[in-house]
């Protein structure tokens, strides 16, 4: 069966500019990828890779230092980098919604639980009076919080970090959304607290169908709940491929680097370091971003950038000596 | 100076810890305990990594405060070298800070913005030694030099420094004082994955060659069986399961461990298995459930449970399980 995609991001690229535009950051240096409905897709990479610069050049809720300059962002077949600010707030939170890391954060401390989730649901639907406190009780029970006729009125402060995760979870998946981003959305829970989190997460996906877009970089979670994995480094792709394959032959460098890195219980062997540090986004080596810390580079990829190559289908690395599987 | 010698570097005995809750706003009344810790053994020997999980609320930080001084016990006591550590002498108390320091998880919050690298280094050691200029110079020097940083970067402010560099800083200023044990409270959660195990390397270097010992505290059940040789699970203040790290992973017995494990995510795709998750959350320490603290959230508990708290018994060498259901039958591993 063919599946539609759902979004598709083309030469996407935005800068961060510092000191009045004598110092540009490349956080994201064009970057195209295709989402198909119903997918689950994990974005993974090190902090400053460009992970939350995409999601937020995505939903157009970019800082102000920074600015997309170039690129589309096809989201049903319309480009978002065109729409209006009006446009864009009827597709956030009703078309793509967004869980981040921090429930603390993301929770406003004064307004109630069914405040919070029914400011979206005015927003975006018609649902009044009894029919809106109606559909907030179904939302609370759908991410599995008992007894939602208390938990409505109770505050943010009186709920467990999972509790508030799941009550922003709620918030997201409240006006049923296409494409749902989770920004780091289980790093600040606790192991068993975690796993529930994600096996929520699996099941809306498979009771909805809405099409997830996971930013880690926890090798776990991409392997318990993704299907297709983007590896970021220092702004650009370097790879992407199906799950099973990142894992049996990484074709970048730098993505069989992080899963030497990772840590596993299965197996308590020696694991092996990435040397030096992730590069200054304002100041990247020239050549192949990786190219300092790889220990296959030598002179050809230290003077001119690699280009994406293809090997096989839905399957590309970055790299002039990617490992063919 | 006649010096008696002792197989352990601190011994805690039944450890509480009650912090109490107050209501009233001029007459102020206790109207409950958070019980933080509540009993807890434990033997930090020489040369020991002992790995401490458990989800945030189980008592391991402030267990590590009891030890650095920070929190009184409620009940109990901490024996360095046969002494009550909360009744030391200013000198055994010099001697105790020297011997015991402290990594802690954020390197941006436990450096302090207004010192240079040299004056954080040695700001231990002037606290509790006399040493002279020269002497300090030489200390931070081969301090740097241990933990893999340049010694030029002793004039710089930690503000310059990377997060992986200013981790390095703060593990200098741990060795710096020739001390025996360190406490690291989730030392790599704030470190890049591809930094963190840089991190975990050089500590586990400098345990194996300077002959330290650690209490590693952290969530990560993958990274502390990585770096430990002994392993306590904790529950609401009380540590359910010890034992040695190989042991503990092949031969689970406490349903809490078991359940730690089984929530740890795959290496592999492949590797995924189908399994419950623990349902619940950890219940408040204000109000610990009675009989066995973990009953609420145990799939396979008992009538017993609810009653009556089981208490740490021996199931195999240097094992030690705190589970009814457990109690008889599995003497045989």
């Amino acid at each position: 069966m063919e599946k539609k995609t759902l979004l598709q991001v083309a030469g996407l690229t935005t800068y961060f500019f510092a000191f009045a535009r004598t110092r540009i950051v490349k956080a994201i240096d064009n970057v195209s990828f295709e989402v198909n409905a119903g997918d689950r897709l994990a974005l993974i990479g090190e902090s400053g890779c460009g992970k939350s610069t995409l999601a937020a050049s995505i939903l157009r809720v970019l800082p102000p230092s920074g600015e997309t300059v170039s690129g589309k962002i096809l989201f049903e077949g319309e480009d978002l980098l065109q729409k209006s600010n009006k446009e864009m707030t009827r597709i956030r939170g009703r078309k793509i919604a967004m869980i981040l890391q921090d429930p603390m954060m993301s929770l406003d401390p004064v307004f109630t639980i069914g405040e919070q989730i029914g400011e979206t649901l005015e927003q975006h639907t018609r649902l009044r009076g009894d029919s809106l406190i109606q559909r907030i009780k179904e939302l609370l029970l759908a991410v599995q919080i008992p007894e939602p006729e208390r938990r409505i009125h109770q505050w943010p402060h009186e709920m467990s970090g999972g509790m508030r995760q799941r009550i922003v979870g709620s918030i997201a998946i409240s006006c049923e959304p296409q494409l749902l981003i989770c920004d780091e959305a289980t790093t600040n829970l606790d192991v068993t607290i975690q796993l529930q989190y994600l096996k929520l997460l699996k099941d809306l996906q498979q009771n909805t169908g809405v099409t997830l877009v996971f930013i880690t970089h926890n090798l776990g979670i991409v392997a318990e709940l993704c299907e297709y994995v983007i590896v970021m480094y220092a702004g650009k792709i370097v790879e992407r491929a199906p799950v099973m394959d990142i894992f049996d032959s990484p074709a970048h460098p730098y993505t069989r680097a992080l899963l030497d890195a990772a840590f596993g219980l299965q197996d308590l062997r020696k694991r092996r370091p990435i040397p030096g540090e992730p590069p200054n986004l304002a100041s990247l080596p020239l050549g192949c971003s990786f190219n300092p810390r790889c220990k296959y580079a030598d002179d050809h990829c230290r003077k001119e950038e690699p280009p994406e190559v293809t090997l096989a289908a839905a399957r590309s690395a970055k790299c002039w000596y990617p490992v063919r599987g | 100076m006649e010096k008696k010698e002792f197989d352990y570097l601190l011994r805690i005995k039944n450890l509480k810890v009650h912090f109490p809750v107050k209501a009233g706003i001029i007459f102020d009344h206790v109207i409950g305990w958070v019980k933080a810790l509540d009993g807890v053994d434990l033997t930090i020997k020489p040369s020991q990594v002992i790995g401490m999980v458990g989800e945030s609320g189980s008592g391991k930080t402030t267990l590590a405060k009891v030890l650095l001084l920070l929190e009184k016990p409620t009940k109990g006591e901490v024996l360095f070298e046969g002494k009550e550590i909360h009744s030391l002498d200013d000198w055994e108390l010099k001697a105790y800070r020297r011997t015991i320091q402290a990594v802690f998880q954020d390197p941006f919050a436990s450096l302090s913005p207004r010192l240079r690298v040299q004056e954080i280094i040695t700001e231990p050691l002037k606290v509790s030694s006399n040493l002279g200029k020269e002497e300090l110079d030489n200390r931070v020097g081969e301090a740097l030099h241990r933990v893999g940083l340049d010694t030029g970067l002793r004039r710089v402010y930690p503000h310059e420094l990377s997060g992986g560099q200013r981790q390095r800083v703060a593990i200098a200023r741990a060795i710096s004082t020739d001390s025996k044990i360190i406490i690291l409270d989730e030392p790599t959660s704030a470190l890049d994955v591809s930094v963190r195990l840089q991190v975990v390397h050089l500590l586990m270097d400098l345990q194996k060659d300077l002959g330290l010992s650690y209490l590693l505290i952290g969530h990560d059940l993958a990274m502390v069986a990585y770096m430990s040789t002994d392993i306590a699970v904790m529950y609401l203040g009380k540590i359910v399961e010890f034992a040695e790290t190989k042991e503990l992973l092949s031969n689970t017995v406490h349903p809490y461990t078991q359940a730690l494990m089984a929530a740890s995510l795959p290496d592999h795709p492949r590797n995924k298995r189908e399994r419950a998750a623990l349902s619940g959350e950890i219940a408040s320490p204000l109000n610990v459930p009675p009989g066995c603290r973990f009953h609420p959230r145990c799939p396979g508990k008992k009538n017993i449970c609810q009653g009556q708290e089981p208490s740490l018994m021996a199931v195999g060498k240097n094992h030690w399980v705190a589970c009814h259901l457990n109690n008889a039958g599995s003497q045989d591993c």
